[in-house]
């Protein structure tokens, strides 16, 4: 895909050139968002096989590497077992460390905690803050919790424009003013649902002395959606 | 919604040869993989069970070298077929469990992925390469083993898993479908043993082309285009690859270019081993049926003048073994010549097809083993009873019982080779198929046999020997052939009078 304007660069390598792609791929890692495996191979056969995919062609310093991202990954125990008789979380593990495998300068993951449990995923945002360490880390996802708790820069697309381009609290910070609570749901709001307590949390353009509350993360994701621009 | 951190330097650009080397490492663990695949597994150790078979594949003492090398590529063709299989399933895997889109990302491209794959290959034909020459070596090393060693026709087999294979990795990249391996497999089978051997010039496109002979012949004669046939084998192995490459994205001038010179080495190859015979074959076969003698060479024992065509020259001990055997029994010094002969002139073909040999000669043929053995005393017998190989009526007078009991007690085991043979023979009477035409007696002559064969060899030997121009005479009845060798016979049958005596 060429880009519509300006320039298009990985690490500094020009992917719309033959040259520039295989350069720009051997510094990416890649974490896809429904990560395929070979059910029959083992974790570590597995990882080493994406090892010798990114040219690791030394044996005994590949294994090395593979042990090592899978140690970082927490799967030192279950290396030897066959992908298929490990859990969904465990899995997408072993995906975390195919894309680390390497030590990639660029680390691209899509979706990372998408079907994980509350505990798998808290695991895997600790995994990825470590993985993000002294790397660059493009972070696809719609879990604003993992933007808020993991990104300093944020940039928010859609149909391929950029509506937003900041950090997480500038992004929250677009729905300064612009969420409240009411007994009723406010007409003309761009979203609004009862909450717990029996309020109901809106966001949009607030009626004058409505109950303005801090707005999240989310919030200024749906407004950054809706077309309000702010300068980050 | 997407984050962006820090930027890293550039690192420096990786040398080509780092990614030549990725492909090998691929090929290595795919390779691996290939070997423990359980289809591969089984159809290697198959391979070597044949091998290591007590008796050896083939079973025979003598075996004759171009038919084993022939012989040696069915083993390769069904580990062929597993390699097929196998390597198809490695290069869709990919695409069955979803990993197409993220590999696609990785720094190996798909074509060069497929050139490991292909490359993956290579230990399963080393492997195949190996357990051929383990076959052939274990059947060249016995005594008794004649013949030439053919090197097309050893490499054929490596070539068949070669091809194979890599029919596989094609497959793979033109149809994304785990049906079309198999269904490749079974056309390949069918073809393989269901064309008819005798379909023409055309079975040669076939990858493994079966015996076309009834009896092996001397190599110069055979005729087989094997290396015409290695290299189509070995072209269409590189073009299946190339096109393999071609098609997972590969795009380079010299791909192209290897492809092309391989479909024209492949076209070529076709073309020339779907040649008939040449002249000089033709006249060199024509000459070996009609006039052996110019083309081998004979060696003196006593009466005896031993001929083989050359490369048949370890069996003249065996055949001097059996003829003074069969000698011994008799008083006749007169001068015989044993002459190997085959019937090559339309190709390879029985020896029942051959006009019998002249007075003084007696036929051996290019096979040997225990039946062949009885077959040739029982040629020598003749000669020394009746001189003439044209005979080729039922015998039902004392010549008949003379010819059979030599044929079976001039061989250490006669009787069982003999009665081994009867079991392949149906209807009464009494036969030893000897070559070019058998030896037949009726119900009465073989019960007279059967009895002589129970009394002491000395004592008939000395009757035999006494009696001799009275036993071999024709005119000498099975009643008076009885009382002199002083045995009993049965009296003759309404089926015996049924047969046509000469």
């Amino acid at each position: 895909m060429r880009p519509d304007r300006g320039t298009l660069s990985v690490l500094g390598h020009d992917p719309g050139s033959v040259r520039g792609r295989t350069e720009a791929r051997r510094v990416l890692g890649y974490l896809p968002q429904n990560p395929g495996f070979h059910p029959g191979f083992t974790a570590f056969e597995f990882v080493d096989y994406v090892a010798i995919l990114k040219e690791m062609t030394h044996r005994g310093a590949r294994h090395a590497e593979v042990r090592r991202v899978l140690d970082s990954v927490g799967l030192a125990e279950v290396r030897g077992k066959r992908i298929r008789a490990l859990s969904g979380g465990m899995r997408q593990r072993v995906a975390l460390a195919a894309a680390l495998v390497g030590d990639p300068g660029f680390l691209v993951l899509d979706e990372p905690t998408v079907g994980l449990d509350p505990e798998q995923r808290m695991r895997f945002r600790e995994l990825i803050a470590e993985a993000g360490e002294g790397r660059t880390v493009l972070l696809s996802t719609h879990q604003t919790e993992d933007v808020a708790m993991l990104c300093r820069r944020v940039v928010v697309m859609k149909q391929g424009r950029i509506r937003f381009d900041g950090t997480p609290q500038e992004l929250a910070a677009l729905a300064e003013g612009r969420v409240w609570t009411s007994a009723e749901r406010a007409p003309g709001t761009l979203a609004g649902w009862r909450t717990g307590t029996g309020e109901y949390r809106n966001i949009g353009d607030p009626p004058a002395a409505a109950h303005l509350v801090e707005p999240t993360l989310e919030d200024g994701y749906l407004l950054a959606l809706d077309g309000v621009e702010v300068a980050a | 919604m997407s984050t962006l951190e820090t930027e890293r330097p550039t690192r420096t650009p990786l040398p080509r040869s780092v990614t030549d080397r990725s492909v090998l490492a691929l090929a290595r663990a795919e390779a691996r993989r290939l070997l423990l695949h359980p289809l591969v597994a089984v159809a290697v150790l198959g391979h070597l069970a044949v091998v290591l078979w007590p008796g050896g594949a083939t079973g025979q003492d003598f075996p004759v070298l171009q038919e084993v090398a022939r012989e040696t590529q069915l083993g390769p063709l069904l580990v062929g077929l597993a390699t097929l299989l196998a390597v198809n399933g490695a290069v869709l895997r990919s695409r069955r469990h979803g990993t197409d889109a993220h590999f696609d990302v990785l720094v190996l491209p798909a074509w060069r992925r497929t050139i490991a794959h292909a490359l993956s290959i290579t230990p399963v034909v080393l492997i195949a390469a190996l357990l051929v020459a383990g076959q052939f070596a274990r059947e060249a090393v016995r005594p008794g083993a004649a013949g030439h060693v053919p090197i097309a026709e050893l490499v054929t087999g490596p070539l068949l898993v070669a091809l194979l294979g890599s029919l596989g990795v094609v497959l793979a990249r033109l149809i994304r479908s785990v049906l079309a391996a198999p269904m490749a497999a079974i056309v390949i089978i069918a073809i393989t043993f269901v064309i008819p051997v005798d379909s023409g010039p055309l079975r040669w496109l076939v990858p493994l082309v079966a015996d076309e002979g009834a009896r092996p012949l001397p190599a110069d004669l055979i005729g087989r285009p094997a290396a015409w046939h290695a290299l189509y084998l070995a072209a269409l192995a590189v073009l299946a690859v190339l096109a393999a490459v071609l098609a997972g994205g590969a795009r380079t001038p010299a791909i192209t270019a290897t492809a092309a010179a391989a479909l024209a080495t492949t076209v070529a190859a076709a073309v020339l081993q779907a040649q008939g015979p040449s002249d000089a074959l033709a006249a060199a076969r024509d000459r070996a049926t009609n006039d052996p003698s110019s083309m081998q060479v004979c060696e003196d024992a006593g009466p005896t003048t031993y001929c083989a065509f050359p490369e048949f020259e370890p069996w003249l001990a065996e055949w001097r073994k059996v003829a003074e055997g069969v000698r011994a029994l008799t008083p006749v010094q007169r001068k015989i010549t044993v002459r190997q002969r085959v019937h090559a002139a339309d190709g390879p073909s029985s020896l029942r097809d051959l006009p019998p040999a002249p007075r003084g000669e007696v036929t051996v043929g290019t096979a040997w083993d225990g039946t062949r053995r009885l077959e040739f005393a029982g040629s020598v017998a003749r000669g020394l009873v009746l001189d003439d190989e044209s005979d080729r009526g039922v015998k039902c007078d004392a010549r008949g019982i003379v010819t059979m009991w030599l044929a079976i007690s001039g061989i250490p085991d006669g009787e069982a080779r003999y009665a081994e043979a009867r079991t392949h023979i149906t209807g009464g009477g009494g036969s030893i198929l000897a070559p070019v035409n058998p030896i037949v007696l009726r119900d009465r002559e073989y019960a007279a046999v059967k009895a002589l064969l129970k009394k002491p060899k000395p004592e008939v030997t000395r009757t035999l020997k006494a009696s001799w121009p009275e036993l071999t005479s024709p005119k000498t009845t099975t009643d008076r052939a009885a009382t002199l060798l002083g045995i009993p016979v049965p009296p003759e049958t309404p089926t015996d009078r049924n047969w046509n005596c000469t």
